[in-house]
């Protein structure tokens, strides 16, 4: 038996996970370098959900968007590991599941985009 | 500077347990990391909310991936049941939001997961469901398998019962998580257990997967409305993700029996979280 559907599971889900949690600790040492970070800052910064914003961010290598592009990653995980499971099923030609792991993709990336 | 960091080292230990439990029980974790942000560190119930849903995707990437590699997750029902949780999910957000209050719904969703205790309770110490045969669905969907169970030392086949209901209870999972934004992993546990007379470890593991999928989409909707602190999220999703490890290590030596029992307290926590939340608790 050769690479399946689980092993790409598992490495999508770990490699996710540790890039997630591996950005935002660099942001938050990042942010603590640049003297921000306190307890009241911890509760009252926001999320700022633009995409564009975060990216620019990350790559001044600012500390806020470095934590943000880490949640991103960590949000994106899931929704990756289920286009990797629809990739292989469709390239073991295993018709039934190709069809229901297009459903899932689609309708959590639907309501991931559109929800509000 | 001594009070910010006994602060932090209190989220971190209340994070460390979130993850343990959630990955134990395959609810997520939000039951102990909600509750002990606001009452203990009061923090507001929405910023908690808000970085629990996100370091619930910390724990079942986390526990997700060790169950997955050493294949106690069942890929396929968890695929095909994603699709019931979907849909329910966008009719929940979607259509249903505006006909049900906040309130009535949560004391509704904690009746239901204390009533559905009392079956997990009947056959708490058993430790493999007997005679169960492959349903219809469950045959057309190739939905039995088998996993190594390190307690009993040997391999364990099973097949899987009651499909029809596990996708109606699997869609009323979706639509509580779209109507209040949570992984409702109670309820995933809940159609393995009862419905499709998995063995326990294999309910929890698949629970734990597919969490992560309802987590991400509800939070999304957190992210855009600015209910997530990020400064936040770092210490809770890092403590949260090493207790998650932990909780594979310990349930993959665990006896079902043991696991199921971890479940019924978990169930029961949600439970009357659910309730307190539906009658106005605000902690």
């Amino acid at each position: 038996m050769g690479f399946d559907v689980y092993d790409a599971s598992a490495w999508i889900l770990r490699g996710g996970v540790l890039a997630s949690i591996a950005t935002m600790l660099v942001g938050l040492a990042e942010s603590f370098r640049e003297g921000i970070v306190s307890v009241e800052l911890m509760q009252t910064r926001r999320f700022n959900p633009d995409l564009g914003a975060i990216l620019r961010g990350a790559i001044r290598f600012d500390g806020m968007s470095l934590v943000e592009l880490g949640i991103l990653i960590l949000v994106l995980t899931p929704i990756l590991r289920v286009a990797t499971a629809l990739a292989l099923f469709a390239r073991e030609r295993d018709r039934l599941y190709t069809v229901i792991a297009s459903i899932v993709l689609a309708l959590s990336l639907g309501s991931l985009l559109l929800a509000r | 500077m001594s009070h910010s960091v006994i602060w932090l080292l209190e989220i971190a230990i209340a994070s460390f347990a979130g993850g343990l439990v959630g990955s134990l029980s395959g609810l997520g974790g939000g039951v102990v990391i909600v509750p002990v942000l606001t009452v203990f560190l009061h923090v507001p119930i929405q910023d908690a909310i808000g970085a629990s849903i996100v370091s619930v995707i910390a724990v079942s990437s986390g526990a997700g991936s060790v169950y997955v590699k050493d294949r106690l997750t069942n890929v396929r029902i968890a695929m095909y049941l994603e699709v019931a949780t979907a849909l329910g999910a966008v009719i929940g957000a979607a259509l249903l939001s505006r006909l049900v209050g906040d309130r009535a719904l949560h004391i509704l969703f904690g009746g239901v997961l204390l009533l559905s205790l009392l079956p997990v309770l009947a056959h708490l110490g058993k430790e493999l469901p007997e005679g169960v045969k492959n349903d219809r669905l469950a045959a057309a969907l190739r939905l039995n398998s088998s996993y190594y169970d390190h307690r009993l030392k040997r391999r364990v086949d099973y097949e899987v019962t009651g499909v029809p209901q596990a996708t109606a209870v699997m869609g009323l999972a979706g639509m509580v998580s779209g109507l209040l934004g949570i992984g409702a992993g109670a309820m995933k546990v809940l159609a393995h257990e009862l419905c499709m007379k998995v063995p326990t470890k294999v309910s929890t593991a698949t629970s734990n997967f597919m969490i992560g999928v309802t987590a991400a989409t509800a939070a999304g909707v957190y992210l855009r409305r600015g209910e997530v602190p990020p400064f936040l999220v770092v210490p809770v999703a890092s403590c949260v993700l090493i207790g998650a490890f932990t909780g594979t290590r310990l349930m993959e030596r665990m006896s079902n029996a043991r696991v199921r029992q971890i479940f019924a307290l978990a169930l029961g926590g949600v439970g009357i979280e659910m309730l307190l939340l539906g009658l106005g608790a605000r902690f």
